[in-house]
């Protein structure tokens, strides 16, 4: 990381335990990490490595047992749910491995969801919903619902839904595992193009080696624990 | 406006279970919109006809409830005249006072010599127009025994008073049972007497009056005068010369007194209230019943009666009549007709407490059945939940999704419960159902009051809205409260 890049969020020493019965599972230890503004970074590891939970108190839904998470210079821990919840509708974005769309609205409408959250006027929501729709190539299936749309298609929207509000950060958990590979190649590529156009943060968890080859961060975990921080040199 | 829209599509989303929601909550809304309807309809009978018998509020001396009757000199209102010009000219009773009229109540011994056979007897004496007003009074639209089909041969049409037939009256079918009086087979005063069969028909006559009593929805109805001294009476010669059996009738007008007679003509034997008085009443004029106990003298009373256009208004004109009498009239007292009859209370009291209990089990129900959905639908939904919570999605906010879901279903639900209860109530008041009720001489006409009371539709909607709100609080609340990392995790 070069001093002169703006660090947008910052893990200090923080671990997340999980009770399961008596058992205490140590799911993150002492994790350290910065994240700086316009990142594509990759969380990288097997599964049950702490992946999940690593992005889960990134994306502040969820608290760690110990240490801090600083987010644009906020310790999320001082917020309230409803402060959080704001904070999140603002800064953050999603995109779920299973897409999560909101079944009983159109591609349009889901889209246009975070930024009703937002209280954006509703011209402007029109134009920024049907330019995000535009963008990832699905302006002709706006009134189509989700059970109407192939995967990919759904995940485009997702991605749509996650971008539209401008957040600073989007977080991106196994994004390509439900797309077969092709699908899940033109997927990342539309973030990356997202991201070279919006100037937006990528953090996206995965363990798909196509996905790794084009990050331009890779975090490798393991055991709860950052394993491997690297810069790719060039990535594709 | 949006979180509505999305609210309505997401209660759309599981058809069949919204279906099955939405009938149970309409079902359980036309249950107790029904069952609310007939205990208004019970309510309001009993209403009118307490009040068609002793009207709204009664004035009488002190005592009289208690002793009046057998000693009525002693109950007279010597000044009535004058109290009846106070009361019309009140500015707050006047107005409320559909008719105000005096009455006399008294007791005596009536005896029918062609049978020689007599019986106690309770005299009214009562002005006929007033008692027309009286007995018409039906501010509800009731339907009135005496003009239901199945009390054919119990009543014969009116009226049962003429204000030029002064020695003519009415008498109860009990009474005319215990004196063996044949009722008048026709009478130019009875508006469509019931014609007398022949001899020899009388058997099928009979059959027919069992067959009817057999048609009641109470088979045991105990109650119900004889219809076979009816028919047997209607058969026998008259024994006056105008067609009209005739009675004495003997009372004495206090204690130690002479006794008095004066003849009756028996105009028309009906059904009265209730048992006990159609098995000792006398209906007669009011000039013809004070010549009775009080002979050469001008026309008593020993109570006023008043019937209101509106029994609302009673509790306000009782206040004011009582003001009125403590001021001028301290030897009166006021009595509401709930005071006089306590068993509307008594009957009021006991149908409140099965409506209670069946609302319990409704309302039971459409708790039962809301959560019940709801709770399929939060887990149906739980990721959807986390996901809309991690977009920024308030708890506040996504328990007011679930909750407007369940103000769909409640409104869906008691509409069609309110149109299932005005199409079942048209059918069942359609349908004619009779029965006996406790203590009645007659048969009286089940019905339901549903377009009557739009109130009992407008609380019915509202229960079947608050129910489901009220049963939606708890799921939608433990919704929102989800970690929303276990609710994404959920598949």
């Amino acid at each position: 990381m070069k001093m002169s890049e703006e660090i947008l969020v910052e893990l200090r020493s923080v671990s997340r335990q999980y009770k399961l019965g008596k058992t205490v599972v140590n799911a993150l230890e002492g994790v350290s990490l910065e994240i700086v503004r316009s990142d594509f970074l990759i969380v990288a590891g097997p599964s049950g490595s702490g992946k999940s939970t690593l992005l889960n108190l990134i994306g502040c839904i969820d608290q760690p047992t110990a240490g801090s998470v600083i987010f644009d210079s906020t310790d999320v821990a001082t917020l309230s749910d409803r402060e959080l919840s704001a904070f999140r509708a603002h800064k953050l974005g999603f995109i779920f491995e299973s897409f999560n769309l909101v079944p009983v609205l159109n591609a349009h409408e889901n889209v246009d969801y975070p930024l009703r959250l937002r209280n954006v006027p509703a011209a402007e929501r029109q134009s920024r919903t049907e330019a995000m729709l535009e963008a990832v190539g699905l302006q002709d299936q706006a009134l189509h619902r989700p059970g109407e749309l192939s995967g990919g298609q759904r995940q485009r929207v997702a991605i749509a839904r996650a971008l539209v509000t401008h957040p600073e950060l989007v977080l991106a958990d196994e994004p390509t595992a439900n797309l077969d590979t092709r699908t899940g190649e033109t997927i990342i590529d539309l973030m990356k193009e997202m991201r070279d156009r919006l100037g937006t943060t990528f953090v996206i968890a995965t363990h798909d080696p196509m996905v790794a080859e084009r990050a331009r961060r890779r975090v490798e975990i393991r055991d709860g624990r950052i394993s491997n921080d690297s810069l790719i040199p060039s990535p594709r | 406006m949006h979180d509505l829209i999305l609210a309505l599509r997401n209660a759309c989303r599981n058809r069949r279970r919204s279906l099955v929601t939405v009938s149970a909550l309409a079902l359980c809304t036309t249950g107790l919109i029904l069952f609310a309807s007939y205990v208004m309809a019970t309510f309001k009978g009993d209403e009118t006809r307490t009040a068609c018998g002793m009207g709204h509020l009664q004035i009488f001396k002190k005592g009289f409830p208690e002793k009046g009757i057998g000693s009525p000199a002693s109950f007279v209102i010597e000044n009535d005249g004058e109290l009846k010009k106070v009361l019309r000219e009140d500015p707050q009773v006047g107005p409320l006072i559909e008719v105000l009229t005096g009455q006399l109540t008294f007791s005596g011994l009536a005896n029918y010599y062609p049978k020689n056979t007599s019986a106690v007897f309770v005299g009214f004496g009562v002005d006929p127009d007033d008692y027309a007003v009286f007995s018409g009074w039906n501010p509800f639209g009731l339907a009135k025994p005496d003009l239901l089909p199945i009390n054919e041969l119990l009543y014969q049409r009116g009226p049962w008073l003429d204000k030029s037939d002064l020695d003519g009256g009415s008498i109860g079918i009990g009474l005319a049972e215990m004196l063996e009086i044949a009722p008048p087979d026709s009478h130019e005063g009875s508006a469509s007497p019931k014609p007398a069969p022949a001899p020899a028909d009388q058997d099928s006559s009979q059959a027919a009056a069992e067959e009817k009593a057999d048609e009641t929805t109470d088979p045991g109805a105990n109650d119900l005068p004889n219809f076979d001294v009816l028919e047997a009476a209607s058969t026998q010669p008259n024994p006056a010369g105008d067609g009209r059996p005739r009675i004495e009738l003997l009372s004495v007008p206090e204690a130690g007194a002479s006794p008095n007679i004066q003849s009756l003509a028996v105009r028309a034997v009906r059904p009265f209230e209730s048992v006990e008085l159609d098995d000792r009443l006398v209906l007669m004029h009011i000039e013809h019943a004070s010549e009775l106990l009080f002979p050469g003298q001008p026309t008593k009373v020993n109570s006023l009666r008043l019937l209101l256009e509106d029994s609302r208004d009673v509790d306000a004109a009782a206040i004011r009549i009582r003001d009125i009498l403590a001021a001028d009239f301290p030897d009166l007292e006021c009595r509401t007709w709930i005071e006089l009859a306590p068993f509307y209370e008594q009957i009021t009291s006991y149908l409140r407490v099965i409506f209670l209990f069946m609302f319990t089990i409704i309302a039971s129900i459409v708790v039962f059945t809301i959560y019940n959905t709801l709770a399929a639908s939060i887990v149906e939904r739980t990721s959807e939940i986390g996901t809309l919570r991690a977009m920024g999605v308030t708890r506040t906010r996504i328990a007011s999704l679930f909750i407007f879901e369940a103000v769909f279903m409640g409104i869906a639900g008691g509409l069609i419960g309110v149109g299932m209860a005005l199409l079942l109530g048209t059918i069942f008041n359609q349908m004619n159902i009779h029965f006996n009720p406790p203590s009645t001489a007659y048969f009286t006409k089940v019905e339901v009051l549903v377009f009557h009371e739009p109130m009992i539709l407008v609380l019915g909607f509202a229960i079947a809205v608050l129910a489901a709100v009220g049963s939606s609080i708890f799921p939608s609340v433990n919704a929102s409260r989800m970690a929303i990392v276990d609710a994404l995790r959920h598949s």
